[in-house]
């Protein structure tokens, strides 16, 4: 098994095609506002996602002994509720949002101050792409030549990533999804995934909303033994002024033989069913915490 | 919100469903992955109560399970350079019965204890009366052993330290390990709805699995309960191009009076312009999928009776 350049591919008789190349081909910035300016560069998430195309030369073709070793059990780093880790402990996140966005977030934070708070996964949603980057619980990768799993425990979440040269669902046939639709390459042992078809949602509860024009670059590596990190950039014209580069990573947790992941049953515990309230705030469905209504 | 993965995952069911369920019981000629056919045939009896007969050999799952451990030989262990290819979208064929050869008109191919046989001929009676209760209803997950019989979409990722089968169905992902682990100590154990399963490779790319700490469910709809104690072991195998099975044999002491052998297959879902995809399954975006038990043991809309009065 090798792995090869897909244009190589194209021009070379297959006698002649170099051996694997591990090296990646795609230059990114050393620095957060460098990924910040390349993502500014390109109008689109997909301009952005045809440029790393280009300097990767189409991407490598790869076997199974090509793939990187990304098993193992994961979790996230960072503060729960930030998309970006590097927002800390500050009130509002890094991007840059549009007036209107910005109006709407800052509403959102006062109502939460307030104790009026509502998220869908409080019902067993799923809590959807980009905000999946951010969920807490265990993840595994999977990468195959193929296609990729990227698998998040909570509400037995997987997204999909297609590197078999195919392209997005056709227009007339596309639709929103909780997930959206990724395709991707391989440069070396990076992953590059294009990821549109979104519905509308939030990046995280105390996070901007974004619609469903969103679309998300995602680069994904692993850089040490125990790291994998996510460079993500978000276009989202409603919402953000400007693409919205963050970094995401996932660490490696020690204790693998013997953590396992199982499977995620959301309503097992009736205390789950959790509705919204006219004024925007969340409850349980069927009691509420008087003596005379427990059941 | 969900539309043609669906559909298209139904169609396929239909269109597969008829023309396959007798390959179920009959093993075809070893193609694709499976290079040496003879040293395939030496680990399993050709045919079907030869393969029940192996079940009834072994007391336990797990003895039948080290049993083909010994028998296969080797390392157990999948090397890169020669990976089964699983990929692509599979769907199981054959009528709603955990024994896709179970005939028409019998009540059951397992040999169940005698509480478990009166357990379930009073429940096909009352569901010939419309009173039924599935837990999958309620956007439960079926569980394990019945995730073999499920409809709609499935794909099988292999790797050499561990296999993901996963089922469309509420996201259902079966996790098989491969790396020589063996299951949690038993003070560490609990019963989960798709239990914890280990397994090894065969040198023809069987996958042989053994699967303990599954929870009290039903086989399937209109099929028998299992206890807490049901245990199993799978062999699965790419028996062609387009086909993957599953043999399996069930134990359960508590309602079972031998062990159950039954085949279930699974058909590779045309996709010639890859336009079909997994998509996430979100049970509850369907209010009406809030469905509740009854006290008689029917099924019943939460919040809604279909009287004129109370729809909303």
């Amino acid at each position: 098994m090798t792995s090869t350049k897909t244009h190589a591919i194209r021009i070379l008789p297959a006698a002649l095609l170099v051996p694997a190349l591990a090296a990646a081909d795609i230059e990114l910035p050393g620095t957060k506002e460098g990924m910040t300016e390349l993502g500014r560069r390109h109008a689109t998430a997909w301009d952005l996602y045809q440029f790393f195309l280009e300097q990767a030369d189409g991407g490598d073709r790869k076997g199974p002994a090509d793939m990187p070793d990304w098993s193992g059990v994961y979790t996230r780093n960072g503060i729960i509720f930030n998309f970006d880790p590097d927002q800390g402990r500050d009130r509002l996140p890094t991007a840059k949002l549009t007036p209107e966005y910005q109006r709407r977030l800052e509403e959102k934070l006062d109502r939460i101050e307030r104790g009026i708070e509502y998220d869908p996964l409080s019902e067993c949603a799923p809590p959807g792409h980009p905000r999946w980057l951010t969920e807490p619980f265990l993840r595994e990768f999977v990468p195959t030549p193929k296609q990729t799993w990227l698998i998040n425990e909570m509400v037995n979440d997987i997204r999909r990533v297609y590197t078999d040269g195919r392209g997005h669902t056709p227009e007339e046939e596309a639709y929103p999804t909780y997930n959206g639709d990724s395709i991707g390459f391989w440069d070396g042992d990076r992953l590059v995934v294009h990821t549109n078809q979104l519905m509308a949602g939030q990046y995280q509860r105390t996070q901007p909303e974004y619609t469903e024009q969103v679309e998300t670059v995602e680069i994904w590596e692993k850089v040490d033994d125990r790291n994998i990190v996510a460079h993500v950039w978000v276009y989202d014209p409603p919402v953000l002024a400007e693409p919205w580069y963050v970094k995401q990573t996932y660490t490696k947790l020690s204790d693998e033989q013997s953590l396992r992941i199982r499977y995620w049953h959301c309503a097992e515990n009736p205390n789950n069913v959790v509705i919204r309230t006219e004024e925007g705030s969340s409850q349980f469905r069927d009691f509420t915490f008087t003596d005379e209504d427990d059941q | 919100m969900r539309g043609t993965t669906a559909g298209l995952g139904w169609a396929a069911l239909v269109l597969l469903g008829a023309c396959t369920p007798e390959q179920g019981a009959n093993e075809g000629p070893a193609a694709g992955d499976a290079p040496d056919a003879a040293q395939a045939a030496e680990l399993l009896p050709a045919d079907r109560e030869g393969r029940a007969a192996l079940g009834r050999e072994h007391a336990t799952a797990r003895e039948l399970y080290d049993a083909l451990r010994a028998r296969a030989g080797g390392d157990g262990r999948l090397s890169l350079d020669d990976m089964p290819d699983w990929s692509g979208l599979w769907t199981r064929v054959g009528p709603p019965f955990f024994d896709p050869a179970q005939p028409e008109g019998v009540l059951t191919t397992a040999k169940l204890k005698p509480e478990a046989r009166a357990e379930l001929e009073r429940r096909r009676e009352l569901a010939a009366q419309g009173i039924e209760y599935d837990p999958i209803s309620d956007c439960s997950p079926p569980g394990f052993p019945r995730w073999l019989a499920i409809p709609f979409l499935r794909e099988f990722i292999v790797t050499p330290d561990q296999t993901w089968l996963f089922s469309e169905t509420t996201n259902n992902m079966r996790r098989i390990y491969t790396d020589g682990r063996d299951h949690p100590p038993a003070e560490d154990a609990y019963p989960l709805y798709y239990g914890d399963s280990i397994g090894f490779w065969t040198d023809d790319h069987r996958l042989v699995i053994h699967t303990s700490q599954i929870q009290e469910n039903i086989f399937h709809r209109n099929d028998p309960r299992h206890s807490d104690q049901l245990e199993t072991v799978e062999v699965w195998r790419k028996t062609d191009d387009s086909t993957i099975t599953a043999d399996v044999w069930a134990y359960d002491p508590v309602t079972l009076e031998e062990p159950w052998y039954v085949q279930q297959t699974y058909k590779q879902v045309p996709n010639p312009d890859k336009s079909l995809r997994i998509d996430y399954w979100h049970c509850f975006e369907n209010p009406n999928n809030t469905i509740i038990q009854t006290q008689e043991g029917g099924s019943s809309f939460r919040d809604f009776t279909f009287t004129e009065q109370d729809d909303r």
